[in-house]
């Protein structure tokens, strides 16, 4: 057998639950004489029945036991086979709406989509949510296949008006057919044999269509983005770059950089640990440069003419992975090409619906199986593009920051900010001469609490203390910050997310200028504490827990707040309708239902002096 | 000899994956099992760091029941690349009297080893272990991830494990968590021949034909590779020309009949192959299933 000349496929089903996906591969498999017995004798114990004599296909395509238990596949399953022409991988994905992320996964591992369409049921919702969810995450082209010919007669109308209607569809989302074929999944008909049974059918079997699929060649030559994955040390040849070429092409003598850094040569280049002259897309590779630059991971190094830059701010498509809802306004970490940086889910554009391809606005927060269109901003910016541009630096994953669990995967749209825009402007009155003039070392306590736990008293308090000690001070009051600079933020989720960065950020400013720093702002979420914390730098950042039981809080009700929420007149008010999530690890814990206002304070101060802060 | 351009996909996609788990771990190992999916994986070890040396160490854990020609051929192979080799073994287990021949398989592959794997790993403190498993190996493990992410004990939670975008693997781990990388994912029984054909890589001799002692058992041939194992009532031991498609331990590795005296000959038998590598397996078929296994922390 000759060894396969075009480069492996890798393709995905998708469609409606029932349609026959599961049973297409099946019955792919055992044509193309990739089953092996045993794995046929398994299958038939599994499925216990047998259609006369046939194996129920499906059941060669099953996985996990708990799932079958179940009786549904979970997780995209991986399948290989190869006849003489070609390798195939194909990425097996339940069929859902609930699994709409396994579906995104999937597609992302296909150059292709098999589109299964029942011709008893014709055209359904999944069926365009699976069309979509393929053209968002890097499916390149469609083979639509009508399946349960024979139960619809072969009849040729059936599929005619199933032709014409999905052509339509397929026309909104940008993707092109490559080819559309009725078929018998379970019978083979126009599979890997041509059907007798539809002698009306005179194109390609689907086995064709995908053992001659190749991508629309792209002429134009490709910049050079080679992505650094990590630098070795290497005796003879200094600092060694590995990474794969994620397009374009390098060859020894090139003339090469990255952002921020000089420029520089190839002098050595390895192809896959070989010796070579040049390398291409794809290529895995290392590289010597006759002159050392600033490239460690995540750097992408491009031709000296051709640089990427660095990315503030794009619009992404993604979808939620995790029951963990994504917070507009918080935090997420973001791998990228091999750069991971943090970036913050900015502004949620809409929920898309992949039924109608419509957006809709309005949503604060997204999670599982939920496909969005959003602003992302870089709290560090990093070289990406556009997925259209280059899928390995235009596709990220966001990570969230405590559980590490991987909670959304997208494409970017769209560069809406690069980071050189809005340069940051060094000044030469820097914020340790300021606090040398003012004699003194500034720093942040952060006061969190519930409403009425004393948080303003007990920083008033100390703040005429340290005042009375000759320092300069300043606080910051969520209350009042709420008659200007946060006006416009209601108590939702998202806008208390958005509170607690501007007060952080806020605080940083006055740090910076200097000023003794006391938050005191409920600030419920540990996230936004801890991205405080970060903002204004760990070393000047105190967290001062006011712990003070909800029924004292309620007792006291200074402000008449927790009345007003028992009438019914204020909603999602922090600990009754909201949640706290108390600090695990505050610096500084207050028992203010135990103690007087002059011995917190003192509390304070003895923390501070022990510091070394006072 | 040129390779297609399936086999350089793949290779350069197992050199990612290798070079991923030495840029984001802090302890990485590689599981050497001296079979041929082992040779390729050393193979590519080799390439994705040069000409950097390999930046890890190797494990290997012994049962004391691998063919005497494994043995051999791992330390002659391991001394070729330069690389550090650490072997670990069940010694208590041993010393319990745990053999193949008295215990049943789900037994000794538990004890001999599932636990030292454990252990090894543990003491070492290596946060990600890469092995040479293939999805195609078994069915179970067709949804089985390039990173495979372990619970503290070395548990695996099919609902924990991370879903994976396009060649953006979440590598973030909790302390006491662990990972596996499997960078011959995507390969395949003959894509392995053919590599090996192409990059002429060693492999235990015992994968092609020749004439060996061999014992039927349950419809098996189980060779006799040294006097631990003997001919029940009924059994005898006979020459017969036989070669290995998996090498495990010697008491519960079938032998295949077959002519197949070097590389091409074998992708020729495996192109008209009617059975899966792994009905030579004869762990594989008592009790327990490899979803269990992997459960408990066996590979
Ligand atoms: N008559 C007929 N039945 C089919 C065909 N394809 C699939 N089926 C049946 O439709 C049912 C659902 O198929 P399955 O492959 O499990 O669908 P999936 O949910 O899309 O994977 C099974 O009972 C199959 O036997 C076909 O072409 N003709």
């Amino acid at each position: 057998m000759p060894h396969p000349a075009l480069p492996r496929l890798r393709f995905m089903t998708c469609g409606s639950v029932d349609n026959g996906k599961s049973t297409l591969i099946g019955r792919l498999l055992f044509d193309c004489k990739a089953v092996y017995e045993d794995h046929l004798n398994e299958a038939g114990k599994a499925s216990n029945i047998s259609v006369g004599g046939d194996p129920e296909f499906a059941f060669l395509v099953d996985g996990l036991k708990a799932e079958r238990e179940q009786g549904i596949t979970i997780d995209v399953a991986y399948r290989y086979f190869s006849t003489s022409r070609r390798s195939f991988i194909i990425a097996d994905a339940p069929g859902h709406e609930q699994y709409t992320r396994n579906q995104a996964a999937a597609a992302s591992q296909s150059d292709v989509a098999i589109v299964v369409i029942s011709a008893q049921s014709g055209i359904l919702p999944q069926t365009r949510r699976h069309m979509h969810i393929a053209a968002l995450f890097g499916v390149q082209s469609l083979i639509i296949v009508v399946n349960k010919m024979d139960m619809a007669g072969y009849a040729h109308d059936v599929f005619t008006k199933i032709e014409a209607e999905i052509t339509a569809f397929a026309q909104h989302l940008n993707i092109g057919i490559a080819a559309i074929i009725p078929i018998s999944a379970k019978l083979g008909d126009n599979l890997a044999v041509s059907s007798p049974n539809m002698p009306w059918y005179s194109g390609t079997t689907v086995l064709e269509v995908l053992e001659q699929w190749h991508p629309a060649e792209n002429t134009a030559a490709q910049p050079l983005y080679f992505p650094v994955q990590m630098a070795v040390r290497d005796e003879k040849y200094g600092r060694v770059y590995l990474g794969t070429v994620a397009s374009g092409t390098i060859e020894i003598g090139m003339k090469v950089t990255t952002i921020g850094a000089g420029k520089s040569k190839i002098a050595q280049l390895w192809k896959a640990g070989v010796e070579s002259r040049h390398a291409q897309a794809g290529d895995a590779i290392a590289i010597a440069l006759e002159k050392q630059i600033d490239a460690g991971r995540g750097a992408v190094i491009c031709a000296k003419d051709h640089v990427l830059s660095k990315i503030s701010q794009v619009r992404a498509s993604m979808v939620g992975l995790a029951d963990i809802a994504l917070q507009q306004g918080r935090e997420y970490d973001i791998m990228c090409g091999t750069a991971s940086s943090s970036v913050s889910l900015t502004k949620i554009e809409g929920v898309i619906n992949l039924e109608t391809a419509q957006l809709t606005a309005g949503a604060t927060h997204f999670a599982n199986n939920e496909i969005v269109s959003a602003q992302l901003t870089f709290t560090h910016p990093i070289a990406c593009t556009t997925f259209a541009n280059n899928k390995t630096l235009g596709a990220f994953i966001l990570i969230d920051k405590v559980s590490n669990i991987t909670l959304a995967a997208g494409v970017i749209n769209e560069i809406t900010r690069l980071s050189e825009t809005v340069p940051w402007q060094e000044l030469t009155i820097t914020p340790k001469l300021r606090s040398h003039a003012m004699g003194q070392t500034p720093f942040v306590l952060w006061f969190t609490g519930l409403s009425g736990a004393g948080k303003t008293t007990i920083a008033g308090a100390l703040e005429q203390r340290l005042f009375a000690l000759g320092k300069r001070t300043y606080i910051l009051d969520g209350d009042n910050l709420r008659h200007g600079l946060t006006a416009d933020l209601s108590f939702t989720m998202s806008d208390r997310i958005e509170n607690m960065r501007r007060v952080a950020h806020t605080s940083k400013l006055f740090l910076d200028a200097g000023v003794i720093t006391l938050v005191s702002l409920i600030s419920p979420f540990e996230a936004e504490r801890q991205n405080a914390k970060a903002i204004i730098g760990a070393e000047n950042f105190c967290e001062v827990f006011v712990d003070t039981p909800l029924d004292v809080c309620q007792q006291r009700d200074p402000k008449n707040l927790y009345k007003k929420v028992k009438a019914g007149e204020i909603q999602n008010f922090t600990g009754i309708s909201a949640g706290y999530e108390a600090p695990k690890n505050a610096d500084i814990k207050l028992k203010s239902a135990e103690f007087s206002v002059e011995e917190l304070v003192a509390q304070v101060v003895g923390w501070l002096e022990m510091k070394g802060w006072v | 000899m040129k390779h297609s351009q399936h086999l350089l996909a793949l290779e350069a996609e197992a050199i990612a994956i290798m070079r991923e788990c030495a840029a984001v771990f802090k302890n990485p190992v590689l599981l050497y099992s001296i079979g041929k999916d082992s040779s390729v994986l050393l193979h590519l070890a080799r390439k994705a760091f040069a000409p950097a040396t390999i930046p890890f160490p190797l494990l290997h854990i012994d049962t004391t029941y691998k063919f005497k020609e494994m043995l051999a051929f791992r330390d002659h192979a391991v001394a070729a690349f330069g690389a550090r080799l650490i072997v670990h073994t069940n010694t208590a287990a041993l010393e319990a009297g745990i053999t193949p021949f008295t215990h049943d398989a789900g037994t000794y592959t538990q004890q001999l080893k599932t636990v030292p794997l454990r252990e090894a790993l543990d003491r070492h403190g290596f946060d990600v272990a890469i092995g040479g498993a293939r999805r195609d190996e078994e069915r179970a493990r067709a949804k089985e991830h390039i990173f495979s992410l372990r619970g503290a004990g070395h548990t695996w939670e099919p609902r924990a494990q991370r879903p994976e975008f396009f060649t953006l693997y979440n590598n973030r781990i909790a302390p006491l968590h662990t990972m596996r990388a499997f960078p011959l994912s995507n390969w395949n029984e003959i894509d392995i021949w053919r590599y090996i054909e192409a990059e002429n890589i060693d492999v235990v001799p015992l994968y092609f034909a020749a004439k060996r002692p061999v014992i039927l058992r349950n419809g098996q041939w189980i060779m006799q590779d040294d006097a631990r194992l003997q001919p029940r009532a009924g059994e005898h031991v006979e020459e017969k020309l036989v070669r290995f498609r998996t090498l495990g331990c010697y008491p519960f590795t079938a032998a295949v009949e077959s002519t197949a005296t070097n590389v091409a000959e074998i992708i020729a038998e495996l192109l008209t192959a009617r059975s899966s590598e792994r009905v030579g397996r004869v762990i594989d078929h008592g009790g327990s299933s490899m979803e269990d296994k992997k459960r408990e922390g066996y590979f």
